[in-house]
């Protein structure tokens, strides 16, 4: 009882007429004329969903499931909602999510400036009805596909609200219709197979029933038969027979005549068969299916420019954001281009793995291996292209510590020899 | 083995909406499912047509719908609906189509009925049940049409020739649903009618009788042969185990027999349901006549049986003419004057008889008291005093004499409404609705009040009586109907020593009035053959009479001897029909008398 009138208030409200509930009472005012016209009654209309008359309403209309006015909302409701725009409403959290996703060793995401995009997911909604003798079957089935592809997918697990039109970009779905409606076909047949079982032992029975009551005439016309032709062989085996028994005898050779003639066996068989059929018909298996709904889903996909910065250095990065999918574009290692979950921020703006990262044994800071590609050539220290200093003399790279103003440890060393 | 056919809409449509960016709110998508949820259930166990049906009917029966889905949930669409006379068969049948429709279950549907019940049928199904159902009338409309009534006896027929079916066409389709009414004229196997509606493929199949058999078992079984072969076995076996040589209405192994019964049929009682009926009580008022009167009334007779004929020269037929104003003069004084002087006035009738007219007009005009009008006066009189809050049903044959009723009761300050033919429907509802809430008195013609319903009111006078016993019933069926609380009290005028003494006699105390329900009396009349209409157009009791009446030539003796032979008929007739109807009933009793209904509508 609750359902229905729940479902009465959320029709005429969606109708945008005025509704106001009194306990078990609704009352519907103000009803556009197009459904005045199709129920073919007036508004206001005071509706009593209990089964007992209202005092203070008396003369509102006890509504049931059966009720006549149930069943004008179900056809009014007929061809309506058949194509639906939905969007999947995410909370904003790309930051959070980037954040989880990342390790960002010496840096820090400092803003984040965000495009949205579009993903269009496509749900087709078949109802299939089974039909057989006087019951009827109805199941409908939500397949849903995007890109030309089928997809595993649960509306009902994403919290949506209306779509905007004006940010559908959707080209021609009918590829992925004609693949849904293959899905859907092949969803059924498990159905089809257990009814057809269920309904071939009942028309097993009346087919036995049949098939028993003719073969028992035709048994009754060959008895008969038979007996004619005993009784026939009988009096002829009479010897000096009388005219009684010559009359007999002519009686039962026309009555046989009779009989052949009258293609009896011809006629059952004929009749049997009208009978087989008509139950087989009477039988049958029904199976249609439409589609009822098909309703485009939007979910969004965010173009992320994300700025990672440290003391040192700031890096944009350009990541892709799919809260449906619960993915982020991947971040690949500057050096040695594997993808990272753990990421450096290079002092020069690479991007960089745990291992490729680096000191630079002067300054400190860290570089990736990209970066520290000098270094000392009395120690082999690995120096950032700041540290490393050439000697004037001899040309080579040195460390802070083999090096002093332009010239080098070394050559500083062999000018003292020299004097 | 099971046959599928199975198909997929053509869905493009919905697929341009999408392409045209036409979205609805996902609002009305949710309310599609939930109403589809709320309503749907896959096996039938509730008539869901019923809330459309209840509105258009006026008393709900339990026993119908719960017949209804009896037969489309347990017997699969294919039954004997075998209840009693007078519980509404035809709406139970009219239930089940209308749910079949609603659920989809059928695409097409084709009735038989008896000929004079096609009318009937269609406007009942239009009425209550809003079906549209074409009548077959030639062999091309089978083509056309999916939704089918016909006449039995007009299909049935066969070319003389080539004994071919001349409406074959009916069984080159399946028919989701097959009614067969009044099937109680199926239990002969070796009849046209009966191989007519055996041919028909059909995947549901309604028989519809009140008594499935008369004199015979065998004609049980020529009926379940019909609706489901084999059920009961070949001819040769169902003799063997059920039929009784001593008492062709007994069965052997009754038992057995009814268990069969019960997977194929519904029976009901009238005291299993709510159906309750009330009595008619005959009040027949003889009107004696003034010596004058009782000379004009003679005189009258006169011209129709003898005198007529000698005056007539030309080659009119004479019977006609009797059958046409016979009624009429008989009917009130008024009447007879506006008779009479037509046939003065009338350039086509003979000189003499013109005169002998004019003569006997004269002495109706010369009459000082008007007996008959009087008694009605009396009666109506004789009711208010009895209960001031009482309603009359007034009925005539003539609006002449309407208006002559009319302004006679004008003057005793009553509310009276006139009920005639030829009304539209608007003004129609608007004089019900007035008798019903404030008028003491509705006074109508036959053709007025046809198939209207006054079961609030219990007081019927028949200022002149038809002489078809149908029309009669007809008339009291007005009142007795479901809803009738009180035993209905049926006043019928009768001028004394004359033949319509014998008549009132005859239909009220012998047809009309003995106890019967609606729906009997036509049983009967078939059985004796006696329904239908005869060559007149007259119902073939009304042309018994009217020849008997020409044949008395005006012998009061006499005709009341030809009145006493159909009297006898008929008792035999009932006689018949009672003993069956035990019979019957004997066989046919639920063996677990399932579902009773409870309460009454009293
Ligand atoms: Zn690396
Ligand atoms: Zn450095
Ligand atoms: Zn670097
Ligand atoms: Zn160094
Ligand atoms: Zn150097």
């Amino acid at each position: 009882m609750e359902d229905l009138i729940q479902f009465a208030e959320n029709f005429f409200r969606n109708l945008k007429t005025e509704v106001r509930r009194e306990g078990n009472i609704l009352l519907v005012s103000k009803v556009p004329e197009s459904f005045e016209k199709f129920y073919g009654k007036k508004s206001p209309y005071e509706l009593n969903f209990s089964q007992e008359p209202n005092k203070e309403y008396p003369n509102s209309e006890i509504i049931s499931k059966n009720n006549f006015l149930i069943s004008v909302m179900r056809e009014f409701l007929e061809n309506k909602g058949q194509t639906t725009l939905l969007k999947i409403d995410f909370e904003e959290g790309s930051r959070d999510f980037i954040n989880k996703h990342f390790l960002f060793k010496n840096a820090k995401i400092d803003s984040i400036n965000k495009l949205e995009k579009n993903r269009a997911i496509i749900r087709f909604t078949f109802q299939t009805t089974f039909q057989y003798l006087n019951e009827r079957e109805q199941i409908t089935t939500p397949i849903y596909a995007s890109d030309g592809k089928l997809i595993n997918f649960r509306l009902e697990d994403y919290k949506t609200s209306e779509g905007k039109k004006d940010t559908l970009n959707l080209g021609d779905i009918k590829k992925e219709y004609e693949i849904a409606k293959e899905k859907a076909k092949e969803l059924i047949k498990p159905t089809i197979e257990r009814v057809g079982t269920m309904l071939d032992k009942k028309l097993e029975k009346e087919l036995v029933r049949i098939n028993h009551h003719f073969s028992s005439q035709k048994q009754e016309f060959e008895q008969k038969m038979k007996e004619l032709e005993n009784q026939k062989r009988e009096l002829l085996n009479i010897q000096n027979p009388n005219e009684n028994v010559k009359q007999k005898i002519t009686k039962i050779e026309s009555l046989l005549t009779d009989l052949r003639g009258s293609e009896v066996l011809t006629r059952l068989n004929k009749e049997q068969e009208f009978f087989l059929k008509d139950e087989t018909h009477k039988h049958s298996l029904g199976v249609s299916s439409k589609l009822i709904n098909t309703t485009i889903i939007l979910s969004s996909i965010w173009k992320l420019s994300c700025f990672l910065r440290n003391s040192n250095s700031t890096r944009i990065l350009e990541l892709e954001y799919d809260p449906l999918l619960k993915t982020v574009s991947k971040i690949t290692c500057d050096c040695c281009k594997k993808e990272i979950n753990k990421v450096g921020l290079c002092s020069s703006g690479h991007l960089s793995c745990e291992s490729c990262l680096r000191g630079c044994s002067d300054c400190q800071k860290d570089y990736c291996l990209l970066c520290l590609n000098h270094s000392c050539f009395s120690c082999g220290k690995k120096l950032c292209r700041k540290c490393a200093k050439r000697c004037s003399k001899c040309h080579k790279e040195k460390c802070s510590t083999h090096i002093s103003g332009s010239i080098c440890e070394t050559c500083r060393e062999k000018t003292k020899t020299y004097f | 083995m099971v046959i599928i056919n199975e198909s997929f809409s053509d869905d493009l449509e919905l697929l341009e909406k999408i392409e045209h960016k036409e979205f609805e709110s996902r609002e009305m998508l949710d309310l599609k499912v939930n109403v589809e949820e709320l309503i749907n259930d896959s096996k039938i166990n509730e008539i869901i047509s019923y809330a459309k049906i209840k509105k258009n009917i006026e008393f709900e029966l339990p026993h119908q719908k719960d017949g209804a889905l009896k037969i489309l949930r347990d017997l699969n669409g294919t039954a004997l609906l075998a209840d009693e006379v007078g519980l509404g068969k035809t709406i139970t049948a009219g239930i089940v189509l209308k749910e079949c429709i609603e659920r989809n279950l059928i695409k097409n549907a084709l009735i038989l009925t008896p000929p004079s019940l096609v009318d009937q049928w269609v406007a009942e199904l239009k009425t209550k049940f809003e079906l549209d159902f074409k009548i077959i009338e030639n062999e091309e409309d089978w083509s056309s049409t999916k939704f089918a009534i016909a006449s039995i006896d007009r299909v049935k027929n066969q070319n003389r020739e080539t004994k071919q079916f001349k409406h074959k066409k009916a069984h080159e389709i399946t028919w989701d649903l097959l009614m067969v009414d009044e099937a109680h004229k199926l239990k002969d196997r070796a009849t046209t009618r009966w191989e007519f509606v055996d041919k028909i493929p059909k995947k549901r199949f309604l028989i519809l009788t009140a008594t499935p058999f008369q004199n015979d078992l065998l004609e049980l079984y020529n009926l379940l042969h019909l609706l489901k072969r084999g059920h009961l076995g070949t001819i040769k076996e169902f003799k063997k185990r059920f039929l009784n040589r001593g008492n062709k209405r007994h069965p052997l192994n009754p038992r057995e027999l009814k268990t069969k019964l019960d997977e194929v049929m519904i029976r009901r009682r009238r005291d299993e349901t709510i159906v309750k009926y009330m009595k008619r009580i005959p009040k027949i008022v003889a009107v004696e006549l003034t010596p004058e009167e009782k000379e004009a009334y003679d005189s009258m007779c006169d011209l129709l049986k003898t005198k007529y004929f000698k005056a007539n020269g030309n080659e009119m037929n004479g019977r006609l003419i009797i059958f046409a104003i016979l009624p009429k003069i008989t009917s009130s004084s008024r009447s007879a004057i506006e008779s009479l002087t037509n046939i003065a006035n009338g350039e086509k009738y003979h000189g003499k008889t013109r005169a002998l007219a004019a003569k006997i007009l004269e002495k109706y005009k010369n009459l000082k008291v008007d007996s008959k009008i009087n008694k009605l006066v009396e009666i109506v009189k004789e009711i208010y005093t009895r209960d001031k809050d009482s309603k009359i049903l007034i009925y005539t044959r003539h609006p002449t004499t309407l208006r002559y009723i009319v302004d006679t009761l004008k003057p005793f300050n009553l509310k009276i409404v006139e009920f005639l033919g030829g009304l539209d429907r608007e003004e129609k509802t608007k004089r019900i609705s007035e008798f019903k809430e404030s008028a003491d008195i509705l006074i109508s013609t036959d053709t007025g009040a046809e198939g209207l319903n006054f079961q609030f009111c219990n007081n019927l006078i028949n200022y002149d009586l038809p002489w078809n016993p149908m029309s009669v019933e007809q008339r009291i069926g007005r009142l007795d109907r479901i809803g009738q609380k009180k035993d209905m009290n049926i006043y019928s005028l009768a001028t004394k020593d004359t033949m319509e003494e014998h008549v009132v006699d005859l239909i009220i105390n012998k047809m009309c009035c003995i106890g019967m329900v609606i729906g009997e009396l036509p049983i009967i009349l078939f059985n004796l053959g006696l329904d239908g209409k005869s060559k007149l157009g007259t119902s073939k009791i009304e042309e018994i009479l009217m020849n008997n009446f020409i044949n008395s030539k005006n012998n009061l003796n006499k005709f009341a001897r030809g009145v006493d032979k159909i009297a006898k008929m008929i008792e035999e007739g009932i006689a018949e029909y009672n003993d069956s109807k035990i019979e019957n009933e004997e066989l046919l009793k639920n063996i677990n008398q399932t579902s009773k209904s409870q309460g009454g509508i009293n």
